[in-house]
């Protein structure tokens, strides 16, 4: 008899929970490993042969059978992008823009941004390197440094134009030194840091700042810079980086200054590196990584951050959707064209 | 005679417990508490329990009460943790409670016999070793995600004093596999290998412990210790034989690869709970607890891989790395403070409402990640509230009282920032934080 009162009051019991949890049976969810924290310091991995995207042939997202592209630089808004190249062509080298929807829809053609059209140009323009406006920073002007002749100049864009329609300011902003800098700058980046515009910039085989309030940026009145240092702890001016110890040589290269999720700036240098021969590998073009929550003393990874397969230099990172994505240069048949890789 | 040998008893039985034990083991009860009134009491139950939730709480309360209870309950927990404003989707955990209370007497001697199951309706248990540096919410990834049964037996060694214990059982998991035969060099589908796996699940235990005394008529007082364990994930690959072409000499004879990997899967440390329960008035209880857990003794969670080969005259040719070593965990031993109230607000001859409430405060045992490991962990502050339904002579066939509670939680993890000291680290600096939203319902019943 007990047995019997003991089953018959479990049992519809029983029968309700099962109905409950079937009410919350949505099977695995997958486990604590959605959306993970990205520094963006790599390795990256080149995207791979996808046949079922018909708008790019990953790794490349960008080509032009018309054109070398060089020196991308990349601003991301959600799934949009916008890239800025230099385009080698048999007239002209200039800096020209692609915006895109989506990566796996590839980048609209390619439009002129910025011409050579100063004297103190020298008849080419490359390396754009920007600081986003509207609708990334809303009513953000945009500003874009550029190189030319061997001085780094720029322009700015009312934040109505999306960064479309460009103004370039009367003369290069920054020159060569002559002294430590030698006489021919090239490859701007350009970090926006509060109130002040930090320009990086190659010279001499290495990478040097130079700072400028964002006010006379933007009012294209740019005239004094004051030349940082990128070890403060010695007496003389040092460059930010040098080529690291697995390098030969270090060249172009993009810079950013976000902030971090615990709220301090930290500050990115990608750049192009020759590697030096090993005995299982020969010298070649790759890409590298320098980082620092100064500003200054930049530590640099130990190894490149791109898989050393084919020779690829001139990288742009920006964070994508859950991680960050690298736009580099690799040879596309006959023409130099933007490849991206992944992270992680 | 017998009330004279009976605390040596349950003395032996204890010590017996702690001999048979492995070292540690984690489980979801740790994490979101058992059944509906303790939950809803912010798990200050220690010295408040006398139903099949005793089977945690402080075993010596099974004996407390002189009914045969039989408590089905399910519970859902959906935590919506972050890192940097995203949700990482951290499995719910989710499941059927099953607990038994069933009291004796023999002559004076009154004793009880408890058992509590823990049975997830997603899986029965997830075993994962995750890379070292992988972010994760430490103390949720994997810890819920398990089975857990635990038996007790519970004496009254004089009226009003009471002691219990027991073991938890859990299981692990040692697995091998192992290879034998030739393997072709120019042609890897000539080889012939003879496989075999060998898997076990082997069951493990832990033992808890616990005694309670009622002081006054006002007020009891309780102890609980839950012992540590540590569940390691053993796993094993070996390929034994000759390495050449069909029909050749071999260019290896009886060369080998091994492969052996043992890492951490999931991690209890010990625990000491002191508790009280007062009675102010009929209607009122309130309860505290606090509970100290030994986090400092938690291990890396990273797997140590050793390898080994031979393949004779070309073992110069191959370099296999050294074991990795990581960085110690550098967790700390916490103490948690939680405190609960349940008031008898209504009262009838067939039906009786209480109401509950409860808080707890869990510190975070986990260091600032600010090296190679990104284990993501923040203060837990819960509150709780529910509601018990007690109705009295619903059926002939159940002439005692019949009880359904259900209850609610959320836990509430602050936002916590990580800030690395390199630079260069591949993760960064991260932010970690969020709730946890827990439902519940537990009916009771006795006989």
């Amino acid at each position: 008899m007990r047995a019997l009162t003991l089953v018959a009051t479990c049992a519809p019991l029983t029968c309700a929970l099962l109905m409950m949890s079937g009410c919350g049976a949505s099977g695995d969810s997958g486990g604590g490993a959605e959306h993970l924290p990205v520094s963006g310091s790599g390795p990256f991995t080149p995207l791979e042969p996808d046949p079922s995207l018909d708008q790019i042939s990953p790794p490349f997202v960008l080509a032009d059978s018309t054109a070398d592209l060089d020196d991308p630089w990349v601003v991301d808004y959600g799934d949009q992008m916008a890239l800025w190249v230099t385009a080698r062509r048999a007239n002209v080298t200039d800096i020209e823009h692609a915006d895109s929807f989506a990566l796996e829809q590839g980048f609209l053609p390619l439009a002129q941004a910025i011409l050579p059209d100063r004297a103190w140009e020298a008849g080419a323009v490359t390396g754009a390197s920007l600081v986003a406006g509207d609708p990334v920073v809303p009513g953000g002007v945009w500003v874009l440094f550029y190189s030319g002749g061997g001085a780094i100049g720029w322009a700015t864009a009312p934040a109505i134009t999306l960064g479309h329609n460009w103004t370039k300011a009367p003369g290069p902003a920054i020159v060569a030194d002559g002294a430590e800098e030698g006489t021919e700058l090239s490859s701007p980046a350009v970090v926006r840091l509060d109130d002040r515009v930090r320009v990086y910039y190659l010279a001499e085989g290495a990478i040097w700042a130079a700072e400028a309030p964002w006010s006379d940026v933007v009012a294209g009145n740019a005239t004094t810079w004051t030349r940082l240092d990128g070890d403060p702890s010695t007496a003389e001016r040092d460059p930010m980086l040098r080529a690291p110890a697995w390098a030969l040589s270090i060249g172009r290269f993009t810079a950013r200054a976000d902030k971090t999720a615990a709220g301090r700036v930290r500050h990115d240098l990608y750049f192009t590196a020759v590697t030096a021969p090993t005995s299982a590998q020969a010298s070649i073009s790759t890409c590298g990584f320098a980082s620092s929550f100064t500003g200054d003393r930049f530590e640099v990874a130990p190894v490149p951050i791109l898989p050393l397969r084919n020779a690829v230099h001139a990288p742009a990172e920006t964070p994508y959707r859950d991680g960050a994505l690298l736009l580099y240069i690799e040879r596309a048949g006959t023409r130099d064209a933007v490849a991206a890789a992944h992270s992680p | 005679m017998k009330r004279a040998t009976s605390p040596a008893a349950v003395v032996a039985f204890v010590a017996m417990a702690l001999a048979a034990a492995d070292v540690a083991h984690a489980n979801p009860i740790d994490a979101f508490g058992y059944g509906s009134r303790a939950a809803a009491m912010g798990g200050a139950a220690t010295a408040a329990s006398e139903d099949s939730s005793a089977n945690y709480y402080n075993p010596a309360g099974l004996v407390r009460g002189h009914d045969l209870r039989i408590d089905i309950g399910y519970r859902y927990a959906q935590p919506l943790l972050r890192m940097n404003g995203r949700d990482v989707g951290v499995d719910a955990s989710r499941g059927f409670l099953v607990g038994i209370v069933a009291p004796g007497r023999i002559g004076p001697f009154r004793f009880a016999f408890g058992a509590s199951l823990w049975l997830p309706d997603q899986r029965l248990t997830r075993v994962r070793s995750l890379p070292f540096d992988q972010p994760r919410f430490v103390l949720f990834d994997n810890r819920p995600q398990r089975l857990y049964l635990a038996a007790n037996l519970a004496i009254q060694i004089v009226p009003g004093l009471y002691v219990g214990g027991g073991l938890t059982f859990m299981s692990k998991t040692a697995g091998q596999l192992f290879l034998k035969g030739s393997v072709a060099v120019s042609d890897p589908d000539a080889s012939s290998l003879v496989s075999k796996i060998d898997v076990d699940l082997v069951a493990v235990r832990y033992p808890q412990a616990g005694i309670l005394w009622e002081a006054t008529r006002w007020l009891s007082i309780g102890v609980t210790y839950r012992h540590s364990f540590v569940l390691n994930l053993d796993q094993q690959f070996r390929i034994d034989g000759n390495i050449g072409n069909p029909g050749l000499t071999p260019i290896v004879e009886n060369g080998y690869f091994a492969a052996h990997s043992i890492s951490i899967d999931l991690f209890q440390p010990w625990q000491l709970t002191g508790g009280a329960a007062l009675r102010l008035k009929r209607e009122l209880l309130l309860t505290f607890d606090v509970t100290f857990a030994r986090w400092s003794e938690f291990p890396v969670p990273a797997a140590n891989l050793t390898l080994g080969l031979d393949i004779g005259v070309y073992n110069d040719k191959v370099m296999l790395p050294p074991p990795r070593s990581y960085a110690p965990s550098r967790f700390h031993d916490i103490v948690i403070p939680r405190a609960g109230v349940e008031w008898r607000a209504w009262q009838r001859p067939k039906i009786a409402i209480d109401l509950r409430a409860g808080y707890s405060y869990e510190p975070t045992p986990v260091p600032d990640q600010i090296g190679e490991s990104n284990f993501a962990d923040s203060d837990k502050h819960t509150f709780s509230v529910g509601a018990g339904f007690e109705l009295a002579r619903i059926t002939a066939i159940l002439p005692r009282p019949l009880a359904i509670d259900v209850h609610f939680a959320g836990t509430y993890l602050p936002p916590r920032a990580n800030r690395k000291i390199d630079a260069l680290d591949p993760v960064g600096d991260f932010v970690a934080d969020g709730v946890i939203l827990q439902l519940g319902l537990m009916i009771r019943s006795r006989f």
